[in-house]
């Protein structure tokens, strides 16, 4: 055993780093990198079970090519995170998991792009190396479906892909669903991505609103869908609000969204470089004054009452910002 | 007492606070980058720090301190925007570029460090730190994994182990 010297004890450090701060080095590496990881040692085993991404790299859309082989491995890490008893798991789809509570899915550089923009793939173009892969049935639900029982889903994937989109237009019920992170693959073409830089987390009502965001060539008429937002928060994370984030609050509001459920953040620094931190961690940030009053600015567009927001506002300035800091409870 | 009151009469100077590592060095570093850390931006809130006083650290030691304390003045600009609005693609280019430099270093630096910037609560560091090792390992073999993390050799117990592992789940090993 103690051969080696001083240099062992140094190198051995990182080795000895608590889980949590294990399982954040560990959610940096694609995902199947981190199930290897388990040899490492006895305390490896465990460690990749509890790592909140799950991280399908593009090498590994290379190997698994198309969503239905990218599908099984997704599948396969799911099934074996923590929160799964292993008993229960007698086949490898993501077919049904019910115990799945909270699942984090984000499709990094993935080959599931549409070259015409056909919002949910299936174009028909035998040269568009996107639709040509998908060798699923028309009517299947790749990767939502099996979540369906989850309460918290961050689904997030660049605005090409359209495995999301696609199995949304399967309309897969999310019934335990209270909390959903979306980025801007959520904003189809044909509405202009009116959405680009913004988070949303829906509640309950959340499926149907997306069934017609993702039909191919549906106008964006969602007031013909009656929805009850009575259990729903809409939060938005953007750099600053455009005209793609009042077509969102026009569109939330016309269905009487109350203020207080809207919640807008802007993006942190980093957003960038550390896309999954950044969306996932909950961290609080700064409010910068002018940010608050282009907001209300824009906000005034959508509430008759003016007087309310300017009331708001008062509270707002009252408060120093540090009432919004972190929840932006408005 | 050296006049603290150096500024431009309207804001004054920017308010600074000290900061004391586990071995007793005093670090005078402004309040808006040491607010970096979740951990003392409650204290310097409350308006500690400030003169005399130090906010010890007793778990930080000097070396790593001064090294946070590199990482907190370069990021505090940025931080104290409160978001990308007003950052250009040079700020998140040099940024980005400090970052890289900033955790090529020693392992046993880098395990100081995220420790430092987990107690602090500094999550871009830690970020940061967790991610510089992910690459440290990312593309290797279990074994090289072993040696560049430090790992003592397996045992044969430990490998019989690995084998058993490796055939249960085989799909990630395809």
């Amino acid at each position: 055993m103690a051969d080696g010297g001083g240099k062992k004890a140094v190198a051995d450090r990182l080795s000895g780093l608590p889980d949590h701060l294990l399982q954040h080095v560990l959610s940096f590496l694609p995902s199947i990198r981190a199930v290897r990881t388990c040899v490492l040692s006895r305390r490896y085993p465990e460690q990749w079970k509890s790592v909140p991404a799950i991280r399908i790299t593009r090498a590994d859309a290379m190997r698994y090519l198309g969503p239905s082989a990218l599908n099984r491995i997704v599948n396969c890490l799911l099934l074996f995170r923590n929160k799964l008893p292993l008993d229960e798991i007698k086949t490898p789809f993501l077919e049904s998991m019910p115990f799945l509570m909270d699942a984090f899915v984000r499709l990094q550089q993935s080959d599931d792009c549409c070259q015409n923009c056909y919002e949910a793939g299936d174009c028909g173009d035998q040269s568009c190396k996107g639709c040509r892969g998908i060798n699923y049935g028309k009517n299947t639900c790749v990767l939502l479906e099996a979540l369906s029982s989850a309460t918290k889903l961050e689904l997030l994937a660049s605005p090409e892909v359209f495995i999301f989109r696609r199995d949304l237009a399967q309309c897969p019920m999310f019934f335990k669903l209270k909390t959903l992170l979306l980025n801007e693959w959520c904003l189809t073409a044909n509405h202009g991505a009116f959405l680009s830089p913004a988070l949303t987390s829906f509640g309950e009502a959340y499926s149907s609103i997306h069934y017609n965001l993702v039909e191919m060539g549906a106008s964006y008429n969602l007031k013909k869908q009656s929805l009850i937002l009575k259990n729903f928060t809409l939060e938005i994370k953007c750099d600053q609000v455009d005209d793609r984030i009042r077509r969102v609050l026009e569109i939330f509001c016309s269905y009487g969204l109350p203020m207080e459920k809207i919640k807008i953040k802007p993006l942190p620094m980093s957003f960038d470089t550390q896309f999954h931190d950044t969306w996932s961690s909950g961290s609080r940030f700064q409010f910068r004054a002018e940010y608050i009053v282009t907001l209300l600015e824009a906000w005034s567009h959508y509430f008759e009452q003016l007087d309310i927001v300017m009331s708001m506002m008062a509270v707002l300035y009252l408060d120093n910002w540090e009432c919004i800091d972190q929840e932006c409870q408005f | 007492m050296a006049a603290p009151e150096s500024g431009d009469g309207n804001n004054g100077a920017a308010r600074m606070v000290t900061l004391i590592s586990s071995d007793n060095t005093r670090f005078e570093v402004e309040a808006a980058a040491a607010s970096l850390s979740q951990t003392l931006q409650l204290t310097i809130l409350d308006g500690g720090g400030g003169g005399g006083d130090g906010i010890p650290l007793p778990n930080v030691d000097s070396a790593t301190l001064s090294k946070v304390l590199e990482y907190c003045i370069k990021h505090a600009p940025a931080a104290a925007n409160g978001g990308a609005p007003n950052a250009t693609a040079v700020d998140r280019a040099e940024l980005e570029r400090f970052d890289n430099e900033f955790v090529n270093i020693d392992q046993s630096v880098l395990y100081s460090l995220i420790m430092a910037a987990h107690n602090l609560e500094i999550e871009g560091l830690q970020s940061l730190v967790a991610k510089k090792v992910a690459d440290m390992i990312k593309g290797k073999s279990p074994m090289e994994i072993r040696r560049t993390l430090g790992f003592p050799d397996p045992t044969p117990e430990e490998q019989a182990e690995m084998n058993a592992h490796m055939l249960e789940y085989g799909w990630a090993y395809e």
